[in-house]
């Protein structure tokens, strides 16, 4: 009886211990990257202080296609296909796909018409990666109303992107961290004298 | 000395009086010290008494506080004078006509001309102050009391709003508000011993600049005309107030007013409140603004109840668009499908509500136009009937419109009527679209809660062809020939998700296009999706090169594009092979300028082929073309029409010569890349494909 306790005794430790849980490494490091890519495009200040967003284009030296003359044996020239071979998908976050390019694009143009009004205190980022009007009276009569659809449509666009991220990144449960991310990064990349809710939701005027 | 009367008014009467009586001793002048005075609520420090007597009945005098403490909200007042230049005494009464300075009442100074008067016969105490200032304003006011009651009459000009909150403040009132203004007020009060039972009032403000703490409530240069009484029958009060809005500017979270003398606002409301029950009720309700709406309504709340609103109903008899839709519909749908709407035209309505009973609308458009900024929909001359309530007996509403368009595809006159239940909304009968040169017949469309996240629709109809180029010039395309028809049987829309059952055929260059499986997710949102399957069967190769101006291809083209998914109207997965039919016998020729476009596309040198000896032929025979393309992740995986040494044929020519073959090698190729080069090929010699 003792010989046939041990295998069971080993099968249930093996059991035990083969119940690890799954943990799925979220690139911290490479969606920051994307996120100031994002953001500096949003902000308009892409370039500054920011990496090379993509590695250039190189043309490949050997030819990739040709034309020939099977009979004549003369060369016609050889024609080289240019198109660049494409990059092996590198371990980052990819922004590329056109739903990311097309949310970034809206809120890029939409942007310079609530700059002013983070810059004045009208505006305030949150800490979950939205923003909020935190003082109406800042904003003239005239555009309260239409300011205040723009946060909206902001925050619309801003819930969106977070999701596409992690969708395109075949990651759809990344999405909370991404947000994260994007939350931190909105205030390390605003410029000075904008308003930022700290961890506590207290405002902060960086 | 300590003396208790119930107010220092009567005191002071009672004191002059006893005083000018002694005037029948000669006395010339004389100056009391009354110390201290007390009564209920108040108290009197070093009151001195000063008269002195002239011959006749009339004299003069004066009476000074040092200080006197009032109940809150007005608290202590400093050096209070009250002189009197005539004192006038006889069996009728007592009077005092002169002026009033106090150094200090609610932080202020004041200052004025002031008359008192006792009539002994009715008892009546009348109290005059002219020319006072107080709140930077000067002010008029009138009191009387007498037994039955007493009344006061207040006027002002020039009242600065600044300091109007700050005397409210320093009595004691919570005003959170920022007030600048200029007001000119008149106002009347009547009451008895018990408060206020009547006011009429006026105001007249210039220049209002208001705003609340959060900045959902403000104004800016606002003149105001404010008139209206207000009467108090045991616990009801009964209002009617007269708003006019003259200039500048209001916000209402989330509307915002502009007014001019030439678009006034007039409002008018009538109603009772009743402090008991809690209960508002707003018999009448009437607004005239200027060249935007007439509307007038009723309105019952029960402030006791948790939902208040017990019924209401509003009656616009004239809204004109575009101010009406502007100004009143427009913030209430932010962020919505229409919020930006662009529209013209006139419409009347009506809505009413009633608590645990149903809600109803009524709606008459006339000769409205719509037009949605993104080009995604449009209507002119939008005129009809909506008719719905939220009850269960079924409602006809009929609309129609002169022209439309949908995702910039033009609509014909067309008349429909509509059928709903609740929020169940059908078509009563088939309709038929003018739809560009073609006509969509609509068999069937159902809409269900809409404006909801549940929303959902159904479809069934049928595409009678519409030509091509009619499509293509409306969508900014390359024109070219053919037609577009379908039946489009089953089309769901449920869960943000358009699903297109049946087929789509474009029959053009000669061959079929057919679209089937077509999805569409959140069509009006941000970033659309959509899949779809399409299949290419024998196109003419010649009439389609030539509509690109890619250079002559003789031949015929088959093949699919399978499982196609777009983004914001881009592709991102496709798996898809154009290639010459395995069965075609139909002439096979390429131009030269033809496979220098092939090779350009690919970044290769244009005009290599022109530039050798081969240039001297004009074209040249094949035997297959094709292309295929796998994308994925923004990568296309080529291949051709059939494989070669380390590559594919792209074109794969006769064995006759002069022979051409097109060999492409790269088997990976960004797609971005090749949608560039394709577009400066097409853009260098012809319309741009986009």
């Amino acid at each position: 009886m003792k010989t046939m306790r041990l295998p069971v005794l080993v099968a249930l430790l093996v059991f035990v211990t083969a119940c690890v849980t799954i943990n799925v490494y979220f690139p911290a490091a490479a969606a920051q990257e994307a996120a100031d890519r994002i953001i500096n495009r949003v902000y308009g200040t892409e370039g500054e202080g920011e990496k090379p967003a993509e590695p250039a284009a190189q043309p490949s030296q050997q030819p990739q296609s040709r034309t020939s003359s099977a009979v004549t044996l003369a060369l016609v020239g050889t024609l080289n296909w240019l198109i660049t071979p494409a990059e092996a998908a590198a371990p980052n976050i990819d922004i590329k796909s056109p739903a990311i390019q097309s949310i970034t694009a809206g809120m890029e143009a939409r942007h310079s018409s609530l700059a002013a009004y983070y810059a004045n205190g009208a505006i305030g980022m949150t800490g979950d990666g939205l923003i909020v009007a935190r003082d109406l009276n800042a904003i003239p009569l005239r555009d309260r109303s239409k300011v205040q659809q723009l946060i909206a449509d902001e925050n619309k666009d801003r819930a969106a992107l977070y999701n596409e991220i992690a969708l395109a990144n075949g990651h759809p449960e990344w999405g909370k961290d991404i947000r994260a991310t994007f939350a931190r990064r909105w205030v390390a990349n605003a410029p000075a004298g904008w308003w930022y809710q700290d961890a506590a939701g207290g405002w902060k005027q960086k | 000395m300590t003396i208790h009367y119930t107010s220092l008014c009567r005191a002071t009467l009672f004191l002059i009086a006893q005083l000018v009586c002694a005037s029948s001793y000669a006395l010339e002048s004389i100056e009391i010290a009354l110390g201290d005075l007390q009564g209920d609520g108040w108290l009197a420090r070093s009151v001195t008494l000063q008269i002195q007597l002239l011959p006749g009945t009339e004299h003069a005098g004066a009476i000074t506080l040092e200080s006197i403490t009032l109940p809150k909200p007005i608290g202590r007042v400093d050096d209070v004078r009250i002189q009197c230049d005539q004192l006038t005494h006889s069996e009728a009464g007592t009077a005092c006509t002169g002026r009033l300075k106090i150094a200090h009442l609610l932080g202020e100074p004041i200052s004025g001309r002031v008359m008192v008067q006792h009539d002994s016969a009715s008892n009546q105490v009348q109290l005059k102050l002219n020319d006072v200032g107080l709140a930077g304003g000067v002010w008029q006011i009138k009191g009387r009391s007498q037994a039955q009651g007493w009344n006061l009459d207040l006027a002002a000009q020039q009242v600065s709003g600044e300091s109007l909150v700050g005397l409210l403040r320093r009595l004691g009132y919570v005003v959170e508000q920022q007030v600048s203004a200029q007001l000119n007020l008149t106002a009347t009060l009547q009451g008895a011993a018990d408060g206020v039972d009547a006011v009429r009032f006026q105001v007249l403000g210039e220049q209002l600049n208001y705003a609340n703490s959060v900045g959902t409530q403000a104004s800016e240069n606002l003149n105001l005309e404010l008139r209206g009484q207000v009467q108090r029958k045991a616990a009801t009060w009964h209002a009617e107030v007269d708003a006019v809005f003259g200039a500048g500017a209001l916000f209402i979270d989330p509307m915002y007013f502009e007014f001019a003398k030439a678009s006034p606002a007039h409002l008018n409301v009538k109603g009772d409140w009743n402090a008991g029950t809690q209960q508002l009720h707003l018999q009448s309700m009437s607004l005239e603004h200027a060249g935007v709406a007439r509307a007038q309504g009723e309105l019952l709340m029960n402030l006791a109840q948790p939902n208040p609103l017990q019924r209401v109903t509003v009656e616009i008899l004239d809204a004109q668009l575009p101010t009406a839709f502007d100004t009143y519909i427009q913030p209430w749908i932010r962020g919505q499908l229409g919020d930006a709407l662009k529209t013209a035209g006139r419409f009347t309505g009506r809505y009413s509500y009633q608590a645990g009973a149903d809600s109803a609308v009524h709606v008459a458009l006339d000769k409205v136009d719509i037009d949605d900024p993104q080009q995604r929909f449009g209507f002119e001359n939008l005129s009809g009937v909506i008719d719905w309530s939220s009850d269960a007996t079924p409602r006809v509403s009929e609309l129609g419109w002169q022209s439309g368009s949908l995702y910039r595809l033009a609509l014909g006159p067309t008349q429909l009527a509509v059928k709903s239940q609740g929020t169940d909304f059908e078509l009563r009968e088939p309709v038929m679209v003018p739809l560009l040169d073609g006509k969509l017949m609509i068999d069937d469309l159902a809409l269900s809660n809409p404006g909801e996240e549940d929303m959902r629709w159904r479809f069934d109809g049928v595409l009678t062809p519409v030509s091509m180029e009619a499509v293509c010039e409306a969508l900014g395309w390359p024109a070219f020939g053919g037609q577009l028809s379908g039946m489009i049987p089953a089309v769901r829309y449920a869960d943000k998700r358009l699903e297109i059952g049946g087929v789509l055929l474009v029959k053009a260059f000669d061959g079929a296009l057919t679209v089937r499986n077509l999805r569409l997710e959140e069509p009006f949102g941000r970033v659309p999706r959509l899949n779809a399957d399409l299949e290419l069967d024998n196109l003419d190769l010649e009439a389609l090169t030539k509509t690109f101006s890619f250079g002559k291809i003789q031949g015929r083209l088959g093949g699919y594009v399978k499982q196609l998914q777009m983004q914001a109207w881009q592709p991102v997965a496709f798996d898809a092979r154009f290639a010459t039919p395995e069965d075609d016998d139909s002439r096979h020729r390429i131009s030269q300028k033809a496979v220098d476009n092939l090779s350009s596309i690919g970044g290769g040198v244009g005009g290599a082929l022109s530039r050798s000896f081969l240039g001297v032929f004009e074209e040249f025979p094949y035997d297959r073309l094709g292309l295929s393309c796998r994308l994925k992740n923004g990568v296309c995986a080529m291949g051709g029409v059939a494989p070669v040494a380390n590559g594919y044929y792209i074109v794969k020519g006769r064995f006759l010569p002069p022979r051409i073959d097109v060999v492409g090698y790269a088997d990976q190729v960004d797609w971005h890349t090749l949608i560039d080069r394709l577009k400066s090929v097409t853009l260098e010699q012809g319309p741009v494909i986009k």
